[in-house]
């Protein structure tokens, strides 16, 4: 037999929360002595079984609302919520500085309707030099600047990723007109230091199309950098780079609080040499296109205030966590 | 390179002011990376004369001056250098002087002796390298004069970074030249001197081999010269070019050398063997002493000059001790070549030597630069030491290019850049760059012989495009529409897998793509070698992305943390063919569990969740695992190549009778593998067991406790707690010894 009273008096004498807990389990739990009640009602038949369902549902609700009533006197008196406590740590994952910023690049490409192409990073010295009118005896072939490869004379780590200009047309069979971008690491032989790594990432574009012209570059390349750093002013000045004729850079007034602003060096440019053209297999005089390449890691410092560049592949995991 | 602006200004005569300039020049291709005002901070530096000199009583190697500095003001200031001496001009820092190294000038005691300023030496004020002893001023100098203005600084330096392909700019008057050309401004040339100092027929005689990569050799000779001092704007320029003053000969030749951009070597004619000059390519390698004084071994291939019996310089690099000019020589061989310049690179590598020649041979020299070269430096000579001019010039190779006749259509401009431009304006500015014109649009252009990088169509637009620049150009959108494809399998898979294993709590590390011998052997097999590595602890591509991971997690081993992270990128493997540089995903885990199936209970619960995320099945792995410092660290790495294709989500039906869910712990032999568990559980063949799905294992002294969720349903109805009990039982039961 149940006792109300048993029950009640039980529920008043529990000293802390995890006592009137106890107490509900004992009773209400899945095997507690209402619960058990509830089960042996079911083997009785007709008015019997209701009139003791009906007792034990009043109980059930008595019990309920007494163990809300006693846990309530517990609560706000007992201890304020404490706000202040960081609570239970929890393990973010993190995404390294230098995706992050490919990314938010490759998207903007994206977005202008350029398809994405990855080109090997151990290449060719054809489609690292030659075929982007770098000629055998240039000063950029020589030993301080480039990883060769033992055994493979044919072979380099790529110095830009320009490659891809060549690379992707030539292997892939693409047809013009088309448009890509590629973002990858290259390499160069040199020694490191706060601003100075031996392998960083580049992205670079290719365009190819009938008619193309120094004002549809400028064009696109204002676009890119009006998605990158809005509201920046941007200015176009020419400049020289083997593979296109003529050559330009881009470069974006950039303003930190507290020091003076300054042109900041963002993309080199062109309309694709004729002999790219010719060496991706086409006839410079019915295509033409233009090229674009850009450093990532430099700006990827300043957009988030890396003091140096070789915090970026050390491993260093308190400074990755912190991105 | 470094510009004098006032030289240019001789050259250019309005040449806009120095901010206007260097505000202009970037947009027309030439950039300017740093102005070098030479007189900045040098202000209240002013010259001295030295009155009195006395020994400091405290002090062996300090002596007391008095030195007058204008009017009646006369400075007492102690002195350590060793050439000070009564009667001479020095430069002397005023109190409250900030000098270039940042040591501000106090009046104050040194060993109990007041000094009231310091006296200078080169280096002290940023002008040079030479700390010998006190900088000496010309004795004409007047006491209490502005320094600056002595030493003529009041000029401005533009370190200006010019384009690789453009030898002709390593030259005043090639930058003048393309300064005027870009800017729409004249130039005007100094008169040519008259050749009238020629006398009589030259004896000597300049001979190339054929082939050799000497492809000209120009000589003058020289007779009676006198040696003053080198006029003072001579030194001034050479010092701003960075190049020391030696004797007045030699000064001259480097002077001509950055107006013209040719270098050119003297030779002391008495020290010659016979009357010809030789180019030619040496066979084997020879030890030769080099102007510097040092011995060197000039390598097989170099390029060298020689007389009837030895060599006597290295070409376009280095000329040699034994020929070289003194203050004594009166009797001179210039000489003026052109060398091949990869030879010259490839030598002056070997060498290790980058002389201003070298840089200047390296780039190339076009035709008609030595002889012209060789005109200027005589005039020069003539007109300062005087002498006897030994008859013209003789020279043996190519003196003439041929001329490269580019056709081009000027309708290309507005095509190609995309805005027009006058024709006539278009025709002007191509004339100032020095190009021969033919025709009216379609017109014949040849380029003059300086500008060896001119080539085609492309060139010339190039040149207009420095010209006119390329700003406020029409918005245009290139042409075609160009449907994009998609991303590539493997380029999505790798976002995936990132997102992924960020969303599990990994951090993502880059690394570099080359180890050392310690990891290679660790790795093992073959692996593809770097022919010039940066340090032998980078000599290797890396075959595999682990040996990076792991001392990485170690690091933070070390620091007492866990750690969780993972790289994607590509490894180098097999015989180095382009094609084999696959992409992988390395993961390292470090925790404070044992080694035992703890490990494998977090290892796999991630790889499970991450096959989870990305629903493709995960390649079946095998981690490195050992304990280090209390943690466990696994590591694994798997091709991208390996992971399954991605499966549709199936969804569980819905509308069923809820599950009924019940936890049990069983204990089982430590080597019994969570399969052969299942296996049994399976064997009791339960019908209304749906899952079963361990949430908890743990290990203490050779017993292994798994907890096991299990989950009961009927479809048609919700079971009740006593069917579910027996069920759980009668798994329990299963396990109990």
């Amino acid at each position: 037999m149940i006792n109300k009273q048993e029950i009640l008096e039980a529920i008043a004498n529990a000293q802390t929360p995890e006592a009137v807990e106890s107490v509900r389990i004992a009773w209400l739990g899945r095997k507690g002595k209402i619960t058990v009640a509830f089960e042996e009602m079911t083997k009785l038949e007709g008015d019997a079984r209701r009139v003791r369902g009906r007792e034990l549902n009043e109980l059930k609700q008595e019990v309920e609302k007494a163990l809300v009533q006693r846990l309530q006197q517990f609560a706000p008196t007992e201890r304020p919520y404490d706000s202040s406590l960081p609570g239970r740590p929890v393990e973010l994952g993190h995404i390294h500085p230098l995706t992050t910023f490919s990314l938010r690049v490759r998207d903007i490409w994206r977005s202008f309707g350029y398809s994405y192409h990855e080109g090997p990073e151990l290449e060719d010295q054809w489609f690292n030099f030659d075929g982007l009118n770098v000629p055998k005896d240039h000063p950029a072939r020589d030993v301080q600047d480039t990883f060769f490869i033992s055994d493979h004379p044919d072979l380099v780590l790529r110095t830009h990723s320009s490659t891809v200009q060549l690379r992707i047309p030539v292997t892939h069979h693409i047809q013009p007109p088309f448009r890509f971008v590629e973002i990858g690491k290259v390499y160069r032989h040199e020694a490191t230091d706060a601003t100075h790594e031996s392998m960083f990432f580049q992205c670079d574009g290719v365009l190819v199309d009938r008619n193309v012209s120094i004002a549809h570059l400028v064009t696109t390349l204002k676009a890119f950098l009006h998605q990158l750093y809005p509201g920046k002013k941007i200015r176009v000045r020419p400049s020289f780079f083997p593979f296109v004729e003529p050559g330009l850079e881009v470069d974006v007034w950039w303003e930190v609080p507290g020091r003076q602003g300054r042109w900041l060096e963002v993309l080199g440019a062109g309309l694709t040499h004729p002999n790219v053209i010719t060496a991706m297999g086409l006839d410079p005089k019915v295509w033409q296109g233009f090229a674009f390449g850009m450093g990532l890691d430099r700006l990827a410092l300043i957009e988030y205030g890396i003091p140096d560049i070789r915090l970026l592949y050390s491993g260093n995991l308190p400074f990755l966590k912190q991105f | 390179m470094r510009v004098s602006y006032s030289w240019l200004k001789e050259f250019v005569p309005d040449l806009p002011p120095v901010d206007a300039l260097v505000a202009q020049l970037p947009m027309h291709g030439l950039e300017v990376e740093e102005v070098i005002d030479q007189s900045k901070g040098l202000e209240t530096i002013v010259v001295g004369e030295v009155l009195t000199v006395e020994k400091h009583p405290q002090a062996d190697k300090l002596q007391l001056t008095t030195v007058q500095v204008g009017g009646e003001h006369i400075l007492h200031i102690v002195c350590g250098a060793p050439n000070v001496r009564v009667g001479m001009k020095v430069p002397v820092a005023l109190v409250g002087t900030t000098l270039p190294g940042g040591m501000t000038i106090e009046r104050r005691a040194i060993r109990g002796q007041q000094s009231e300023g310091m006296l200078c030496a080169e280096d002290e004020l940023g002008i040079g390298t030479s700390h010998e002893g006190l900088l000496e001023l010309p004795a004409d100098a007047r006491p209490g004069q502005s320094f600056v203005e002595v030493l003529g600084l009041d000029d401005v330096l533009l370190d200006m970074s010019l384009p690789s392909n453009r030898a002709d700019l390593l030259s005043i008057r090639g930058v003048a030249r393309e300064i005027a050309a870009v800017l729409g401004l004249a130039v005007r040339w100094p008169a040519e001197s008259s050749s009238k100092e020629k006398v009589g027929k030259t004896s000597w005689k300049a001979a190339i081999d054929a082939g050799s990569g000497v492809q000209q050799l120009s000589i003058q000779s020289i007779r009676e010269l006198t040696q003053p001092a080198t006029p003072e704007y001579i030194v001034r320029r050479l010092r701003s070019a960075g190049i020391r003053s030696v004797n007045v000969i030699v000064d001259i030749t480097n002077y001509v050398m950055l107006e013209y951009g040719q270098p050119l070597h003297a030779y002391d004619a008495d020290t010659l063997h016979g009357k010809e000059l030789h180019g030619r390519r040496l066979k084997t390698e020879i030890p030769f002493v080099t102007l510097d004084g040092e011995e060197r071994i000039l390598p097989a291939e170099c390029l060298v000059i020689t007389d009837e019996d030895r060599v006597l310089g290295a070409g376009g690099i280095m000329g040699g001790k034994e020929t070289e000019v003194t203050p004594e020589t009166r009797n001179i061989i210039l000489e003026a070549a052109i060398f091949d310049g990869p030879s010259i690179r490839r030598s002056a590598r070997a060498l290790g030597l980058t002389t201003e020649a070298a840089k200047r041979f390296e780039r190339g020299i076009w035709m008609s630069s030595p002889q012209n070269a060789l005109r200027a430096a005589r005039a020069l000579l003539h007109t300062i030491c005087g002498g006897i001019v030994d008859g013209d010039i003789v020279s043996d190779g190519a003196s003439e290019a041929k001329a490269v006749a580019i056709v081009v259509d000027l309708g290309i401009y507005e095509q190609r850049i995309g805005r027009s431009e006058k024709m006539s304006e278009l025709l002007e500015a191509l004339r100032r760059f020095g190009y021969v014109i033919k025709g009216k649009t379609s017109v014949t252009l040849t380029a003059p012989d300086w500008r060896m990088d001119v080539h085609g169509p492309e060139d010339i637009l190039d040149d207009l495009g420095r010209v006119f620049g390329y700003e406020d150009l029409p918005a245009l959108f290139p042409p075609s529409a160009v449907i994009p494809e998609r991303l590539s399998e493997s380029v999505q898979l790798k976002d995936d897998l990132r997102q992924a294993l960020v969303q599990l709590g990994a951090t993502e590390i880059i690394l570099h793509a080359t180890y050392g011998q310690q990891a290679v052997d660790q790795v093992g097999g073959e692996h593809i070698l770097v022919a010039n590595p940066l340090d032998q602890t980078q000599h290797a591509l890396r075959a595999s992305l682990l040996p990076g991971i792991e001392r990485v997690i170690l690091a933070e081993v070390d620091a007492g943390r866990d750690a969780f992270v993972f790289e994607i990128g590509r490894v180098f493997c097999g015989q180095g063919g382009v094609d084999e540089q696959p992409w992988r995903v390395g993961i390292g885990l470090a925790l404070k569990v044992p080694t035992g199936s703890a490990i494998d209970w977090e290892v796999n619960g991630k790889v499970r969740a991450l096959g989870r995320i990305l629903r493709r099945s995960v390649p079946s792995c095998m981690p490195n695992v050992r304990m280090v410092k209390g943690r466990t660290i696994a590591s694994v790495e798997f091709d991208l190549q390996a992971f399954g294709p991605t499966q549709a989500i199936t969804l569980a039906p819905q509308g069923l009778a809820p599950a009924v869910e019940r936890d049990v712990t069983i204990e089982v032999e430590p080597t019994m593998a969570y399969e052969q568990v299942r296996q049994i559980i399976m064997s009791l063949k339960l019908p209304l067991l749906q899952s079963v799905t361990p949430t908890n294992l743990y290990e203490v002294e050779g017993s292994r406790k798994l907890t096991v969720h299990c989950q009961f349903q009927d479809a048609a109805r919700t079971l009740t707690s006593a069917e579910a009990d027996g069920m759980i039982e009668k798994i329990a039961a299963l396990f109990r010894r």
